[in-house]
């Protein structure tokens, strides 16, 4: 009986560890998604945006209805998004208050976080792709922002101008 | 006053904030400033239209590259596969070869112009020797009576073709010179950029082109009895000098012409140069019967190119084999042919080949003929000297003859 339940062990040791080296998947490790300049889009009609040359397409209802609570038409003019190191997309628009952190999931884009820029939004919004952060313009008052998928630090104006050029 | 400084204060901090907010640009409007700039300069070095304004756009291209230089590293991401320094470096050179272009199409320009000029004063120097032929002819109408005043005046008229010939030869030249040089695509860019007008003045060599060639043909057609052998040679040459210019830059004239009737003028050039080139070749051959019958050549009557070697060949056996049998007037008639036939191989083989007349060929067969002639037409004078010396043989043997006889009959006698 004692042997018959150590061969049932050793089989049953076998094969897990048999079936777990045929489940291992291969993983690249420290990949840079970052984008280097963003992408400025306009919707359609229906709301949708394509930004041909970095592939990617998706509508921008959801982070409208997000902002003005409202999907009757599409009121936001202009799209602007860029992705992070991490692979994050960044994504506002002009006069939005917020910007969305999104991730990319099997034909989806995930809210990973919605990060509050300012109370009256931001007017003239750009982003730029630096070394370990992503920075947030409003080109119309001057000020930045740093961003990354955790938050938000706003950026000393004179520290910004250099980092702009 | 504290509230004025204050209000002053606040006035300096809204501008500073405005002048910085105006500073600040994203990285997506440097690239994208840097895109449009560039596209701006290319467009700009496109429809540039003087060497002058290149420079200066060159200079600004200086000063855009400084400007840019300290994003280099963000346009290399953004020209992607570019480069930063690619784009700049074609954007130098499109400026460079901008220049070069301007520069040749300045230096056409002025070519134009001076063969504007040039055309301007040949097309003067024709109207005057055209002048000048007409009332020659008039002249001669009115001097049929007197022969001796007539043929004066015939010679001072074909003198007066020879240099309107002259003058078609050097305006020939002029042309094929000028436009063999240009450059006409260049000369389009040109017209499209810059003074148009300039090039309209130039429309001129066709036109004269056209007028030329309607000339000599009323020419040919009217003074047919005036024109001598060598006159039509003459003209032979210029027609082949002609229509070769024609062919090798009719399109490039035609091109070149301003005008609205280009095409019209170009087909009737063309057509007039094949009409000439007939009625020359038909009153070379009439005029090349005749000379031959006043040379006492007495070749069968030919009216083609095909009947005048089919004559000469004729001629020249019948001749060989008469030479052969010791005919008498054989030499005269050899003389006066190599006379003729001279003239044709030192002075006008070319004039006879081009106009159609014989081949080199057949003038190389006709020549060799003439040779065979040579060898069997022996001047009559040598075989009279032969009799006299066989005559005086005779006649000193016989003197020989007596002289001994007489010597034996005075020794017979002594002895």
């Amino acid at each position: 009986m004692k042997s018959f339940l150590t061969t049932i062990a050793k089989i049953v040791l076998v094969s897990a560890i048999g079936l777990a080296g045929c489940k291992q998947s291969m993983v690249i490790s420290r990949v840079d998604y970052s984008q280097s300049i963003e992408s400025v889009l306009k919707p359609d009609q229906n709301g949708m945006v394509e930004d041909v040359q970095h592939g990617l397409k998706f509508s921008i209802m959801p982070l409208q209805y997000a902002e003005t609570q409202d999907t009757s038409s599409v009121t936001t003019k202009q799209i602007r998004y860029i992705r992070g190191a991490e692979g994050y997309y960044y994504i506002t628009a002009p006069d939005y208050k917020n910007v969305y952190v999104m991730a990319p999931q099997k034909d989806r884009l995930r809210l990973e976080k919605k990060i509050q820029v300012s109370n009256n939004g931001v007017q003239k919004p750009a982003f730029n792709q630096r070394t370990s952060y992503i920075q947030l313009l409003d080109r119309k008052s001057g000020e930045s922002w740093r961003l990354n998928a955790k938050g938000i630090q706003k950026e000393e104006k004179q520290m910004a101008k250099n980092e702009g050029k | 006053m504290r509230a004025r400084i204050s209000i002053l204060s606040l006035l300096l901090l809204f501008i500073s904030t405005a002048v910085f907010a105006q500073n600040v640009k994203s990285d997506y409007e440097i690239q994208k400033s840097f895109k449009q700039k560039y596209k701006l300069y290319q467009n700009k070095l496109d429809t540039v239209s003087s060497p002058d304004r290149v420079k200066a756009l060159m200079d600004s291209i200086k000063v855009f590259d400084s400007n840019y230089q300290d994003n280099y590293e963000l346009l290399n991401k953004a020209l992607y596969p570019d480069t930063y320094s690619e784009k700049m470096d074609e954007l130098r050179q499109s400026s460079v070869n901008t220049l070069n272009r301007l520069r040749t199409i300045k230096q056409q320009s002025e070519q134009m112009t001076t063969l504007q000029q040039k055309l301007n004063g040949y097309e003067q120097s024709l109207q005057l020797l055209n002048q000048h032929a007409d009332s020659l002819k008039e002249a001669m109408n009115k001097s049929v009576a007197s022969e001796k005043h007539l043929s004066s005046m015939v010679r001072k008229y074909r003198s007066s073709l020879e240099k309107r010939d002259d003058l078609i030869m050097a305006f020939i030249d002029s042309t094929v010179v000028a436009y063999q040089q240009m450059d006409i695509n260049k000369m389009q860019n040109l017209e499209n950029v810059d003074n148009p007008e300039q090039l309209k003045s130039n429309g001129d060599a066709l036109k004269m082109i056209h007028d030329i060639s309607q000339q000599n043909l009323q020419i040919l057609k009217k003074n047919s009895d005036n024109l001598q052998l060598q006159d039509y040679m003459r003209m032979s040459k210029v027609e082949n000098q002609f229509e070769g210019m024609w062919d090798r830059l009719g399109d490039k004239i035609t091109e070149v012409y301003n005008g609205k009737n280009a095409d019209q003028l170009a087909s009737e050039i063309t057509k007039n140069l094949s009409e000439w080139n007939q009625m020359l070749r038909d009153q070379t051959l009439a005029v090349l019967n005749d000379t031959l019958q006043s040379n006492g050549i007495n070749l069968k009557s030919f009216d083609s190119p095909e009947g005048l070697y089919s004559s000469l060949n004729t001629y020249l056996d019948e001749k060989i084999k008469h030479s052969k049998n010791g005919g008498s007037e054989s030499y005269q008639d050899f003389k006066r042919f190599q006379q003729f036939w001279n003239k044709v191989e030192l002075q006008w083989s070319n004039n006879f080949a081009d106009a159609g007349l014989l081949t080199q060929d057949q003038m190389a067969s006709i020549d060799s003929k003439v040779d065979m002639w040579a060898e069997n037409a022996k001047p009559a004078g040598s075989n009279n000297l032969l009799v006299y010396l066989l005559g005086a043989s005779v006649l000193l043997a016989v003197a020989l003859g007596v002289m001994l006889i007489r010597e034996k009959k005075s020794n017979s006698k002594k002895s």
